[in-house]
């Protein structure tokens, strides 16, 4: 479970997504996320996902993988889902017991289900294929305007690339944890709840002690190399390509396709 | 005793690559005996010592203890676990507790032993490592980096497991801090009799304590037998593995080369006393 989880890990490849500008998936990352929210009709929520699908098919990643990274938010999405199906009162299609399914939960479960996917394959399509020195360059240009507030935007976007760097570290650490406690007989599945806590304990609290201890250092080493939150250079250049007006106009397309679907067919 | 056949392991990378740890690893280590375990990093020492306890499944082979195998004849990996006591690289990373006491308690207590058992084994414990009892009561940060180390291991050891493992135990740690836990870790050796297996990239430390030698390179066992029989190899060939041998061989190697009669390889400073106070004698004699 703790190696599945896919934020903060970028693969490397040479994909069309991968060519995108940072700026462009980010943008095409908030334009899914908000349609999908935004959206509760079957006809458009099937857009969204089909370009969900699309958009993953170009980054050149395996299905597979992205089933994996994100099983656990699948799994959860499911029961959500099936949640949904049996509690909810309306006419009654199917009864068994206590529950009964009816046309209209049928409906509002799968559409949330669409949606859930939507927003897991997005996400993990803008993630595995953006490195963490793309993402923290992109917040650092859109939090731009705030320094006439004296907010910094270096700053922020140092933190969120020290935060994705470490996310891996942190869960490596965490595993190599809970195998020495294994070993000097913590017990994670116990029947006496209050041992079981502890044995999390053992965990979170070398977990916590070393990510300050990681912190400090850290901060240390950035003052040491004289880091004062400046504005800098740029080793890569960031620049519009005809591929990324290509997505934003896809991008486009979709929002009037959604907003059309929306006012004229009704699903 | 603990008893490896044929262990093999393999890793699978993001994109499905495989890349073999451990090849077809066999040794055994007999109540009472120190098994040495030596080799460069990256050559599978830690994969292999986390199969020893059953924190990884080996992809083939199996590990016999005290005749039962570990994957199928015990009721569940917690059982394993207290039997095969395995000690991490910088073990110290994992204190919690409030007082160094019940970090040591730990294990214990979840072994369910009851509360005068628990004190004297603790107590006892602590004295082997050097912990003095007014370190007892505080809490287990506070302490120096090599009192972390020992308060960590002693957790471990108290368990009182048929087999001891410690992963680099001295890593990072200054000569006499060394020095003092190797000592220490001699001592548990001598009053419990139990199996020991010491991983280490450090052939001074893995000569001077072990009865038995594994050394390892890219996952495959190359060197398995007697301390003395690995420095009778080539010393070029030694070297390619990431061995260096200790110090005072290399010393005597230099004296044997001038044309004195030293036997082929001293191991320990203790030998060489001797070694050198022979050839005076003769000296003396035929002076």
């Amino acid at each position: 479970m703790i190696k599945n989880i896919s934020i903060g890990k970028y693969i490397e490849g040479n994909s069309k997504m991968h060519q995108l500008d940072a700026r462009t998936k980010i943008i095409l990352w908030l334009v899914f996320t908000l349609l999908a929210f935004l959206t509760h009709s079957f006809i458009s929520l099937s857009l969204i996902l089909i370009s969900c699908v699309f958009m993953m098919k170009l980054s050149d990643i395996s299905a597979l993988k992205f089933l994996k990274s994100n099983s656990l938010i699948i799994i959860l999405s499911l029961f959500t889902t099936l949640l949904n199906l049996v509690f909810e009162a309306e006419a009654k299609l199917i009864t068994s017991g206590k529950f009964y399914i009816t046309s209209k939960t049928m409906k509002v479960s799968f559409i949330i289900f669409i949606k859930f996917i939507s927003l897991i394959l997005t996400t993990s399509a803008v993630m595995f294929t953006t490195s963490a020195n793309e993402i923290s360059y992109v917040v650092e240009k859109t939090f731009m305007p705030l320094s006439c507030i004296g907010i910094n935007s270096r700053d922020i976007a140092l933190t969120i690339t020290i935060t994705l760097r470490f996310i891996p570290t942190v869960l490596e650490e965490a595993k190599k944890i809970v195998n020495a406690q294994l070993s000097r007989g913590a017990r994670f599945k116990n029947k006496n709840i209050f041992k079981t806590f502890k044995a999390c304990l053992s965990v979170f609290i070398p977990l916590l002690v070393s990510s300050f201890s990681r912190a400090e250092c850290l901060a240390t080493a950035l003052e040491a190399r004289c880091y004062s939150g400046e504005a800098h250079t740029s080793f890569k250049e960031f620049k519009f390509k005809k591929k990324d007006f290509i997505a934003l106009l896809l991008a486009l397309l979709l929002i009037l396709g959604v907003i059309g679907c929306n006012l004229w067919i009704k699903i | 005793m603990i008893e490896a056949r044929n262990l093999s392991y393999t890793y699978e990378s993001e994109n499905n690559f495989k890349t073999s740890a451990v090849e077809n690893i066999s040794f055994s280590v007999n109540n009472g005996e120190i098994l040495g375990i030596l080799g460069k990093t990256g050559s599978g020492k830690s994969t292999l010592v986390q199969m020893l306890n059953g924190l990884l499944k080996p992809l083939s082979g199996e590990i016999i203890l005290n005749g039962k195998n570990i994957t199928t004849d015990f009721k569940n990996k917690y059982e394993v676990f207290s039997k095969i006591g395995l000690v991490f690289q910088y073990p110290e990373h994992q204190l919690f507790e409030s007082t160094v006491f019940d970090d040591i308690a730990f294990g214990l207590k979840n072994q369910g032993l009851e509360k005068p058992e628990i004190h004297s084994r603790v107590i006892k414990i602590a004295n082997m490592l050097g912990l003095n009892e007014n370190l007892l009561s505080r809490s287990p940060l506070s302490l120096s980096g090599g009192e972390k180390r020992r308060c960590a291991i002693a957790g471990v050891m108290a368990l009182k497991p048929d087999v001891l493992i410690l992963d680099e135990p001295t890593a990072g740690m200054d000569l006499i801090g060394k020095n003092f836990l190797l000592k220490c870790l001699l001592d548990y050796h001598s009053q419990e009799k139990r199996s020991i297996i010491l991983i280490s990239h450090s052939v001074e430390e893995i000569i001077e304590v072990s009865s038995k030698i594994l050394v390892l390179d890219k996952g495959k066992s190359v060197y398995y037998g007697s301390p003395g029989g690995l420095f009778k190899k080539d010393i070029k060939y030694l070297e390619s593995l990431g061995l260096n041998p200790a110090q005072i061989t290399q010393v005597m190697s230099l004296v044997k080369a001038e044309g004195y009669d030293i036997p082929e390889s001293v191991l320990t400073v203790n030998q060489a006393q001797k070694e050198i106070l022979k050839l005076l004698e003769k000296d003396g004699a035929t002076a």
